[in-house]
């Protein structure tokens, strides 16, 4: 890949540096309050990338528009693994899953659109895994099945199947979404391996009462 | 072994009614065949769409069975469920070679779906060859890793009579 603006480049090596000092801010023993501070140089740097991904859009190639989408979403990834440590120690647990499912989407996002080698991220993919099997219960989910009836290609508004772009790739810093605009439930299930890790059971039986399967604390 | 193999015994009255004559390739079949009476109500995986989209992009063109505006079934399953294949028995007798690249079009596009996700996935997809013309069908039923896939190529040529 070829990056022919200076300020592309300065923004690349931003995010290396950046990408490392946060992990290494975000290990669970580090203080709290240089994690929180954390926080905010993270938003920062995705505000600065988004600005100027935006304000080059005709400028930049789409190699380097991608670029910039990459870095935001592998960088949103780190804020969230970030937050998922603060929430876990401000005993905001259901905070800290939904942080954790968000950083493990950004990532895999991200890994798909690596503009250099699709493995780089293997590592923190797996550390991200890791986590959720060390620091959290095993949970059940819902998980929906329903009939797709009228779609749309969030990059070029056609019905989604009558386009090439392909749902969670980057086309000219955009990631492709498809839009679902009618569907037909069919059946709702509960299962152990979802494909949406937010639609967890609110509730469980311990004890003899109900409570939170996350902290096991008695629901109101 | 991540797959088996079955003689589909009733295939022939969708062969009459929907391939009869054509010397089709490649397609994608309905979850639903047994409904088809109506073809306008027939579902697809609603994995299907990107699997078509990613063998255009490779210069292979599959088609619906019918000409249909398809109903395509989600599931919300970390695992992934494929479409059901039909390879024609010119495909077979003739062009085996793309059975190999299709494949490889399949492996690499779930491949590259993958990335990014721990651990392994599941794939689910079966396969339906016309092993003899017009008489005899057999299907394929795969549920393993993305390794896997490429495998099937020799599975397939083997079932020519």
């Amino acid at each position: 890949m070829i990056i022919q603006f200076i300020e592309v480049k300065e923004l690349l090596e931003e995010f290396n540096q950046i990408a490392e000092r946060s992990q290494n801010i975000a290990i669970f023993t580090r203080d709290i309050e240089l994690q929180k501070a954390e926080l905010q140089t993270l938003s920062n740097f995705i505000e600065k990338s988004n600005s100027l991904k935006i304000s080059n859009k005709d400028k930049y190639s789409e190699e380097e528009l991608n670029l910039i989408l990459f870095i935001i979403f592998s960088i949103d990834a780190v804020k969230s693994e970030l937050e998922m440590v603060i929430s876990l120690k401000d005993n905001k647990m259901d905070l800290a899953w939904s942080s954790l499912v968000h950083a493990q989407i950004q990532i895999s996002i991200a890994a798909t659109n690596h503009p250099f080698n699709k493995n780089t991220l293997n590592g923190y993919v797996l550390k991200l895994d890791r986590y959720e099997k060390l620091l959290f219960p095993k949970m059940m989910f819902a998980s929906a099945g329903y009939l797709v009836k009228k779609t749309k290609c969030s990059i070029c508004e056609l019905e989604y199947e009558d386009c090439d772009h392909l749902k969670g790739k980057f086309y000219n810093g955009e990631l492709c979404v498809r839009e679902i605009h009618e569907a037909e439930l069919e059946e709702v299930s509960l299962v152990e391996n979802p494909a949406n890790k937010l639609c967890r059971a609110l509730s469980a039986i311990f004890d003899g009462k109900e409570v939170d399967p996350l902290t096991f604390t008695e629901k109101k | 072994m991540n797959y088996k193999t079955e003689t589909l015994s009733d295939f022939t009255i969708i062969s009459d009614k929907f391939l009869k004559g054509s010397k089709l390739n490649i397609a994608f079949l309905p979850e639903n065949l047994n409904e088809f009476e109506d073809s306008a109500k027939f579902i697809y995986s609603e994995s299907t769409t990107d699997i078509k989209k990613a063998f255009r992009l490779n210069n292979i063109s599959v088609d619906y069975l019918t000409c249909d505006k398809p109903l395509l079934r989600a599931r919300k399953s970390a695992d992934w469920f494929g479409p059901t294949f039909f390879i024609g028995f010119s495909m077979l007798a003739e062009n085996s070679t793309l059975i190999n690249i299709s494949l490889n079009v399949l492996s690499n596009y779930l491949y590259d779906f993958f990335t990014g996700n721990a651990p392994s996935k599941i794939v689910k997809f079966e396969i339906v060859v016309e092993s003899k013309k017009s008489k005899e069908f057999q299907k394929i039923t795969y549920e393993g890793p993305v390794q896997g896939i490429n495998e099937l190529g020799v599975v397939i040529k083997q079932l020519k009579k």
